[in-house]
């Protein structure tokens, strides 16, 4: 977990009260957690997660990789491939974003009604709240499903191969270990 | 006909629609982008020297108070890429004979007819379909290069084009990328038989570099590292000295004369003890083959993000008693410099800057940091303003001043060849975490255009405004300033009192250097609006007189994505 996060008192103690209670696997059978969330995941959707990976605006401050190598002057990010969290906070994370922190809403209606963690946005007032590009709920339910199969778990240097599936054939991706040499 | 005749033949109607006064493009040719015509802006600062100083004088002290919106030209919408920034207007805009080349945050080009003087005609547009995942960095392009008949440019993911003139058409392209963390913004210089350009990206780990490639097909002539090893006890992972802004020309001695970027990380100097060689510093180089002739480092083993990439202003000045070819130098760090344009060495200079808290002074011999130990690894300066952690983790009760992005950014000062000064935008204020920033006056950010006198480095004027400089600055014959502001005002000063003669609001954040140019013997200044990159987070600091309904429109300020001409 960031450094960051222990000053979110109340509303951390709010996010995993509602964590808690949020219906689980409304949508993936088996993707409950990271760890036994490979064998049965579904190709399609997690190519359409990589799309959606690909297409918003996470990259920025988590790296191509997911790694936490932002880019530029973009807020820095935490590396996504070493987090603990099942799919369905991750999605509840990308949609409402984290209030009070750079991790931006992504829902174009959060804060609107409490969908996000029971709160409006007069709840919000004096926190920082960031809107990130608009996603759908489908969006986000496929982007959680590659995370948590493609990143979390990775080691945080990619390799050659990820590289190659994210810019094609740059000359810098050959810098990069292959993924044999990772263990894959 | 053999394709040399076509060209030609070419050439030869082209000059003679020109003197018939029907528009079409000539070439540019280097001897052009030496004396350029009066009406024309050919190149990124205007002339080689960077002063964005233009001889037209229709627009006078005078009359300017009577300037009006001629006409609008909206270009594609603002969007994100894979970061968390909008796309921007940040760029110079190039005129020439009558056609503006515009680029904007996504690479695209955009050639506008403006031969009608009433309106722009969209002639035709060059888009290099970037793909969103491959825009991974701050979306701002400054601008482009003519050379020959051809254009050229760099996209957001470092793809180097050469672009016809006339239609729009990509020639070639060339990847230029060396590490994913790289992304490109400069406006590229084009000079006898060589285009200049270089990458952005040194907020993270990548080594910066100037490369000359070669206009006929984008090979590399000569690269110039901008990281010493030597100047970097670790290596690996630190560097930076990203080059992304264009740097000025000294033609009669064949040398660039560039500013370089911060040493990464940015924040942490601990982590490259050393003075981190050549980051923070202008360097001259032999425009034959790469090497470096001299330099001057403005703030060794930084912590404060002082990159050192804003305009490279090249004149002379009386130091002294003797005529000296100066490099006039507004650093990001709050201090005015003249460096003495053969040698590099420091001659005068001021704190231009009200809050300067991370040194004393600047040391009169050596142009140096008061604090700076040359025998140190790691630099102390004044040590509550020395940072060693990131900008977001920056304790509650931590300042530094001038604010990180300065003083004087990269938006373009001028040299006047009228008053003899030199003109800098800037931002007066401090640095805090933005989540514990004092909401009274002390946390404000404010704006002024600072002029100062070229033979003693001081200032000889002064003219405050409450939201910070951005944007950039031009003179001319006419003897006026113009200059923009955040709080999306674009204004003309008197060249020498900086009274405000004139004032326009666009609504919005502006972000773009305006230029100025005729058609038709009419003189217009010309202007990209469009907020966006960094700059759309600065509603966060309102300024000091600001009330609040000014500081309340301020937070919901929107991207934009428009030129405004203005003529009398
Ligand atoms: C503007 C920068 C920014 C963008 C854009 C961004 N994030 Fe974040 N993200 C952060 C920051 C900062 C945090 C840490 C928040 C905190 O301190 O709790 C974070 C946290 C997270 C977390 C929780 C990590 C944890 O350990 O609790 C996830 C998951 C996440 N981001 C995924 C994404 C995805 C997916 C996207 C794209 C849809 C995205 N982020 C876009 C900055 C960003």
């Amino acid at each position: 977990m960031p450094a960051r996060l222990p000053s979110l008192g109340p509303l951390l103690r709010r996010m995993s009260l509602f964590g808690a209670i949020a219906v689980p696997l409304l949508a993936f059978p088996g993707l409950a957690s990271a760890q036994d969330a490979t064998p049965t995941i579904d190709a399609a959707q997690i190519e359409r997660g990589y799309a959606v990976w690909k297409g918003q605006d996470c990259i920025g401050c988590h790296g191509w990789a997911g790694n936490g190598e932002r880019i530029g002057e973009n807020p820095k990010g935490p590396n996504l491939r070493a987090i603990e969290l099942d799919a369905e906070t991750i999605k509840e994370v990308v949609l409402c974003g984290r209030p009070g922190t750079q991790m931006p809403y992504h829902d174009p209606a959060a804060y609107s009604d409490d969908r996000c963690y029971g709160m409006t946005k007069a709840d919000t007032a004096g926190m920082e709240l960031i809107r990130g590009k608009d996603m759908t709920a489908n969006e986000a339910t496929d982007l959680a499903a590659y995370i948590v199969a493609k990143l979390i778990g990775h080691p945080e240097q990619p390799n050659q191969e990820e590289c190659q599936a994210y810019y094609g054939k740059r000359p810098f991706c050959a810098k990069l270990p292959t993924a044999a040499e990772q263990g894959y | 006909m053999t394709r040399q005749n076509i060209v030609l033949a070419g050439v030869a109607t082209a000059a003679l629609l020109a003197g018939l006064g029907i528009a079409q493009a000539a070439d540019v040719t280097y001897e052009r982008l030496l004396n350029p015509e009066a009406g024309n802006w050919l190149t990124n600062n205007r002339t080689y020297d960077s002063n964005r100083y233009s001889p037209l004088d229709e627009i006078t002290k005078a009359n300017v108070g009577d300037l009006k919106v001629a006409f609008t030209v909206p270009l594609t919408p603002s969007s994100k890429g894979a970061g968390a920034f909008w796309s921007s207007l940040q760029g110079t805009p190039l005129v020439e004979d009558g056609v503006m080349y515009m680029s904007d945050g996504w690479g695209r080009i955009y050639a506008i007819d403006l031969s009608k003087g009433d309106r722009g005609l969209i002639k035709w547009i060059m888009d290099p379909q970037t793909s969103p995942e491959l825009a991974t960095g701050i979306l701002n392009n400054r601008g482009v290069a003519l050379y020959g008949d051809s254009i050229y440019s760099i996209t957001p993911d470092c793809g180097f084009l050469r672009v016809n003139k006339e239609t729009g058409e990509v020639i070639w392209r060339v990847e230029t990328q060396q590490n994913p963390v790289e992304y490109c913004t400069m406006a590229p210089l084009a000079i006898k038989d060589k285009i200049i350009i270089g990458p952005a990206g040194g907020d993270g780990p990548m080594r910066g570099r100037l490369e000359a490639r070669n206009p006929d097909n984008g090979d590399v002539i000569w690269t110039f590292e901008t990281i010493l090893d030597s100047s970097f006890d670790e290596g690996g992972e630190t560097g930076g000295g990203a080059t992304w802004v264009t740097g000025a020309y000294d033609a009669e001695k064949n040398e660039l004369i560039w500013g370089i970027g911060n040493p990464y990380p940015d924040w942490e100097p601990k982590k490259r003890p050393g003075d981190n060689l050549y980051t923070n510093s202008t360097v001259a180089i032999d425009a034959d083959t790469g090497e470096v002739k001299w330099h001057f480092q403005y703030t060794p083993n930084d912590s404060w993000d002082f990159d050192e990439v804003g305009t490279q202003q090249l004149y002379k000045a009386n130091i002294n008693g003797t005529d000296t070819n100066v490099l006039g130098h507004f650093g990001r760090n709050g201090f005015f410099y003249s460096v003495d344009g053969s040698n590099g060495s420091y001659l005068n200079g001021s704190q231009y800057a009200e809050k300067v808290t991370w040194t004393k002074g600047i040391d009169p011999k050596t142009g140096k940091p008061l604090e700076y130990d040359p025998a140190a690894k790691v630099q102390k300066y004044l040590a509550e303003t020395r940072m060693d952690f990131d900008l977001m983790d920056m304790p509650a009760d931590f300042e530094f001043c001038p604010y990180w992005e300065g003083g004087v950014n990269m938006f373009p000062t001028t040299y006047s060849h009228d008053t003899k000064l030199v003109y800098g935008l800037l931002m007066e204020g401090c640095t805090y975490n933005p989540k514990s920033r004092p909401t009274d006056e002390k946390g404000y950010l404010t704006g002024a255009v600072v002029a100062i006198d070229t033979a003693t480095g001081q200032i000889a004027k002064r003219t405050d405004f409450s939201s910070t400089g951005r944007g950039g600055l031009l003179s001319t014959a006419g003897g006026i300033v113009i200059g923009t502001s955040s709080n999306g005002d674009i204004f003309a000063l008197d060249d020498t009192s900086l009274e405000r003669l004139w004032n326009f609001n666009v609504g919005t954040m502006i972000d773009a250097p305006p230029i100025t140019f005729a058609v038709n013997g009419k003189q217009y200044i010309g202007l990209a609006v469009g907020p966006g990159g960094v700059g759309l987070g600065f509603h966060n600091y309102p300024g000091k007189n600001s009330n609040a309904d000014e500081a309340a429109a301020a937070q919901k300020f929107q991207p934009a994505t428009t030129m405004y001409f203005f003529s009398l």
